[in-house]
């Protein structure tokens, strides 16, 4: 399978306050064609600063991030932007909608700036909350905010799914109902998709299962019979 | 409507209170701004189209008599496009309703013609008949001030003699636009009216057949006014001349232009001040927006939205407050503008009179509220656009608080509440030290707009009750000798009678030259002593020449120099004259001597240009009555009258600028506090609540917000009072120095009013936010995410 996201050899190192963090050190990822990668790690084992870094959000301090064979690692601000405007779709723990929109209009942050999106009704009914378009956030369950912003992610048909603890402030029923929508997001659409999460179990979902640690890939191994999220328990 | 044009204006509807104050600063400077400056415009538009129009002279100069031929001489001189030679004379009207005679200037118009120089312009009834010796055209100011109507007869007293004249027409003059009587420093429309005869008439009641003795010039373009009026005055030395002068010095014109002047300094401090502190409020409103707004701008820089569409966002936020601040400043300045021009039109007679707001104006407003708005947000959106997305994601960074030597001195003292107000002041001093400049700008404005009254009450106080202590003055015709003044003891009532001698000199120090009174001054005359700005009787000695300081930075000269002086009525040869001593005065440009050094320099004997009488007050009437029917006595005037007239004059003015301009302040200080406060609250609201958790009473947590508005307000209301006595002195520096020094004195009176109206705004508007600081939710507000 062709690598659609390829991280060669990457550390990060930024300061925070007045302290220097060594988020990354020469780390290699790739992402392929259709997969779901489950990128597992304690807080701190830079699984957050990897995920920024493929979605155009931070780059690197050293080493290389290839889309399909372009070189991300020197772009501008501006190709970053176009990058994250066209071919990813961003999933954050804290769902991070604008609170003084309706579900809908979230969507519509997303559809009213890319080609050919989704319809935002269309992507609500495919995370199963059409009837909940004009609610805002503050109306709606911690779940219920995390598939919004699934479907707002989804909106512009992504090329990549980047869904950073997508299940970290919900409940494991509510957890369980979210990992199934990106799991359906992924396996309907094709987009190929990264879940970090400090969660093991959840990797039991995943086509390969990647483990950070101290910023670095500790382990690596594939799953030949990925499990429906609702076989899950954690 | 897109998604973001639809957060950007629920964001408005959430920070209202936010967007409203500032907006309200915003349109307290555009209001500033449309009033003066549109006023300021329609004033001087008006002013040169009626110049030109009624082609308004550019040299003048008034002379004893001299026969009508010279006028072909004068126009001959070089630069002289035109010369119009005529007749000015005085009369008094006795009115029932006024308690002395109105001052009238008689006017001479060509017989049966326009005058070439200064038109008339006819606005009722009809142009005199040549024919007639007593028909006259009526200044219709003076006419609508007591109802005089075309066709009606008033009682004139010209040269002594009672005449009814019949009031034909009613008109206006570039000449007269502001009516001011002699010896006035401010127009008096009610008490001073012009009277335009034809030319034979007034020959015939001056008895000036033949002859002239004024004469106005219309100058060739490019020609140096100054040069042309040496060669004037040279020609007219023969005739009596008194001084040539250009239109700068032209009674009215001086005036107008004294006033144009303010405006055109307000018009320009003002509006800066308030679209300053607008900047400022949308700065602290905008950053704090941001700090609260990381997630969301990282959310939307994920989402794909470039670093130009989210800053852009933000300072859509700007340029809606400042839409909205300028709109309702544009319409609140164009009432403010015709109310403010309808109290120049009661004074400044000028056709077509009235605001007008131009497309200009509107659109000059509208562009300086925007940059004001662009400087106040411009440090914030860059920010928000150089926010890489990443970063925004995580919760910033705990701001780092630092305890320096002295810091630790302080806060050790202090208790808890204390200490976090002083860490969170020295954490950002500039916040404190803009906020404190907000404050001390409201409390300034507040000052400049009392300051009108308390420089009233300086002048009446320190000039007109302290500098002139007699009960009546009156003005002779021509000099006298000083004996025939005593006679005037002997009128009833009477306790004290004095000379005043005084001479118009022309000063001469190189090229500098000024025309001004040279004053006789002797110990025995107490009634018009010599009193220095602040108010200290100057005695003056024998062998002492005093100049005003103002008169000698004008001249160039100081004490020690020699200048060359040249008086204006009899013996007319320049002579030097040594100034010995500088003083400082209200009115500024003087020259004072000991009275017999004044007799011998001028070669004559004891003289008195007027009279200052002291009288009882039974007898004030009868006295002044008395002196009105002498036929040596020009004008004879009442001091209390001069104070009424000048608080009612400048009262209503003084007292509606004054109410605006607290008005104005007021919205700074509630803005300024306000938005700290809020700002403030929302960005602590959950270290506060984690207080109120700690079992903090709702009192304690107040103090520690409310302290720190209370350090930025007691730190501004100090700067503010310097600032208003520097506003001041900016304002001031636009008059005229040469003519009246507007006193600096402000009262306590003042200062205690800016200082209160300002901490009664601030306490007002932190009330306000205590209310939303007693709702605050403590689960709520600990449950929510950084």
């Amino acid at each position: 399978m062709a690598a659609v996201l390829e991280a060669q050899r990457i550390s990060k190192t930024y300061r925070m306050g007045e302290v220097d963090v060594h988020a990354l050190s020469s780390v290699d990822f790739e992402l392929r064609e259709g997969e779901l990668v489950v990128l597992l790690g304690a807080s701190g084992s830079g699984k957050s600063t990897l995920l920024n870094i493929l979605g155009g959000l931070d780059t690197p301090t050293s080493g290389k991030v290839l889309y399909r064979g372009g070189d991300l690692t020197d772009a501008g601000e501006a190709q970053l932007t176009d990058y994250r405007r066209r071919h990813v779709g961003f999933v954050f723990q804290f769902y991070n909608l604008i609170p003084s929109l309706t579900a809908e209009e979230n969507l519509q942050l997303v559809t009213d700036i890319v080609d050919e999106p989704l319809p935002p009704r269309e992507a609500l009914e495919l995370v199963g909350l059409g009837e909940r378009r004009d609610h805002f956030p503050a109306q709606l369950s911690g779940g219920e905010q995390q598939r919004v912003a699934i479907a707002r992610a989804v909106a512009k048909r992504p090329q990549i799914l980047l869904c950073d603890e997508p299940t970290g402030a919900l409940d494991f029923r509510t957890g369980v109902r979210v990992l199934e929508v990106i799991r359906r997001v992924n396996r309907e659409l094709g987009t190929c998709t990264a879940v970090i999460t400090h969660n093991a179990p959840v990797g039991e979902m995943a086509d390969r299962v990647i483990v950070l640690a101290d910023g670095r890939i500790q382990s690596e191994r594939k799953n030949p019979n990925p499990k429906q999220p609702m076989e899950l328990s954690w | 409507m897109k998604a973001l044009t639809r957060k950007l204006l629920r964001d408005i509807g959430i920070m209202r209170g936010a967007v409203f104050t500032i907006s309200l600063v915003v349109a307290a400077g555009i209001a500033a701004f449309v009033t003066m400056r549109g006023t300021f415009v329609s004033l001087v538009d008006t002013r040169d189209r009626y110049y030109s129009q009624q082609r308004f002279a550019d040299v003048f100069c008034e002379l004893e008599r001299a026969p009508l031929s010279i006028g072909d001489r004068i126009e001959a001189l070089p630069g002289v496009a035109r010369a119009y030679t005529r007749i000015i004379g005085s009369a008094r009207i006795p009115l029932k309703n006024l308690p002395e005679p109105a001052q009238a200037r008689v006017v001479s118009i060509p017989d049966d013609e326009w005058p070439p120089l200064n038109g008339v312009q006819l606005l009722a009834g009809r142009m005199p008949s040549s024919e007639r010796d007593d028909e006259a055209l009526l200044s219709e100011q003076f006419a609508g001030k007591h109802q005089v109507r075309p066709g009606d007869v008033l009682r004139v007293i010209v040269e002594g003699r009672e005449r009814n004249l019949r009031m034909v027409g009613m008109a206006m003059s570039p000449e007269y636009v502001l009516a001011v009587p002699n010896g006035a420093s401010a127009p008096s429309p009610e008490r001073f009216a012009v009277l335009w005869m034809p030319r034979r008439a007034v020959e015939a009641a001056f008895d000036m057949r033949g002859s002239f003795n004024s004469v106005a010039l219309d100058v060739a373009p490019h020609t140096p006014t100054l040069q042309l009026a040496r060669k004037l005055d040279a020609l007219l030395e023969r005739y009596g001349g008194l001084g040539a002068y250009d239109r700068e010095r032209q009674l009215s014109n001086y005036f107008l232009t004294q006033e144009l002047g303010q405006l055109a300094t307000l018009a320009t401090i003002a509006p800066i001040i308030f679209l300053g502190v607008a900047a400022f409020l949308l700065n602290v409103v905008l950053s704090r927006l941001i700090e609260l707004d990381r997630p969301q701008i990282a959310t939307l820089k994920a989402l794909g939205y470039s670093n130009r569409e989210v800053g852009l966002h933000y300072l859509q936020l700007t340029l809606i407050i400042t839409l909205i601040g300028a709109v309702l400043g544009l319409a609140a300045g164009s009432w403010l503008g015709g109310q403010m021009t309808a109290i120049y039109v009661a004074f400044y007679r000028m056709p077509g009179l009235a605001f007008r707001m131009d497309l200009e104006l509107a659109t000059t407003a509208l562009l300086v509220s925007l940059a004001a708005g662009l400087v106040g947000s411009f440090i914030s959106v860059r920010r928000v656009m150089l926010l890489p997305p990443a970063e925004a994601m995580r919760p910033a960074a705990p701001p780092s608080y630092r305890q320096g030597f002295l810091g630790r001195l302080i806060t050790q003292q202090l208790g808890s509440a204390a200490r976090m107000v002083a860490r969170e002041i020295s954490r950002r001093p500039m916040r404190t030290v803009m906020s404190a400049l907000g404050i001390a700008a409201a409390t300034g404005i507040i000052i400049v707009g009392q300051h009108f009254a308390d420089a009233m009450d300086y002048i009446v106080d320190h000039y007109i009750q302290a500098q002139q202590r007699e009960t009546i003055a009156a003005e002779f015709v021509n000099p006298v000798p000083a004996d025939t003044v005593r006679a005037l003891a002997a009128l009833p009532g009477v306790r004290d009678v004095q000379y005043h001698s005084i001479v118009q000199v022309r000063v001469r120090a190189g090229h500098r030259e000024r025309v001004v009174p040279l004053v006789a001054h002797s110990p025995r005359h107490s009634l018009r002593p010599i009193l220095d700005i602040d108010g200290r009787e100057v005695r003056i000695e024998r062998g002492q020449v005093l100049v005003t300081d103002m008169l000698a930075k004008v001249l160039g000269v100081t004490p020690g120099d020699t200048v060359l002086v040249e008086p204006l009525q009899g013996e007319r040869t320049p002579r030097p004259l040594r100034l010995t001593h500088s003083v400082s005065e209200l009115v500024a440009l003087w020259i004072h001597m000991p009275e017999e050094d004044f007799q011998g320099w001028l070669g004559v004997g004891p003289m008195a240009t007027g009279a200052l009488l002291f009288v009882d007050a039974d007898q004030i009437d009868a006295v002044q009555a008395e002196l009105i029917d002498m036929p040596q006595v020009a004008a004879a005037t009442r001091k209390s009258l001069i104070v009424d007239e000048f608080r009612r004059q400048q009262g209503s003015t003084i007292h509606t600028f004054a109410m605006v301009l607290t008005l104005f302040a007021i919205t700074i200080a509630v803005s300024v506090v306000y938005n700290n406060a809020r700002v403030a609250l929302s960005m602590r609201s959950r270290e506060l609540a984690s207080l109120r958790v700690l079992g903090f009473t709702r009192g304690e947590i107040s103090a520690v917000l409310i302290g720190e508005l209370a350090v930025q307000v007691l730190l501004g209301i100090p700067i503010g009072l310097q600032f208003g006595v520097l506003l001041i002195h900016v304002m001031m520096s636009a008059n005229d120095p040469e003519s009246f020094r507007f006193p600096m004195d402000i009262s306590d009176r003042t200062f205690a009013f800016a200082a209160l109206v300002t901490t009664l705004a601030a306490v007002g508007s932190a009330l306000l936010v205590r209310r939303k600081l007693d709702k605050l939710d403590l689960v709520e507000v600990l449950k929510t995410r950084e």
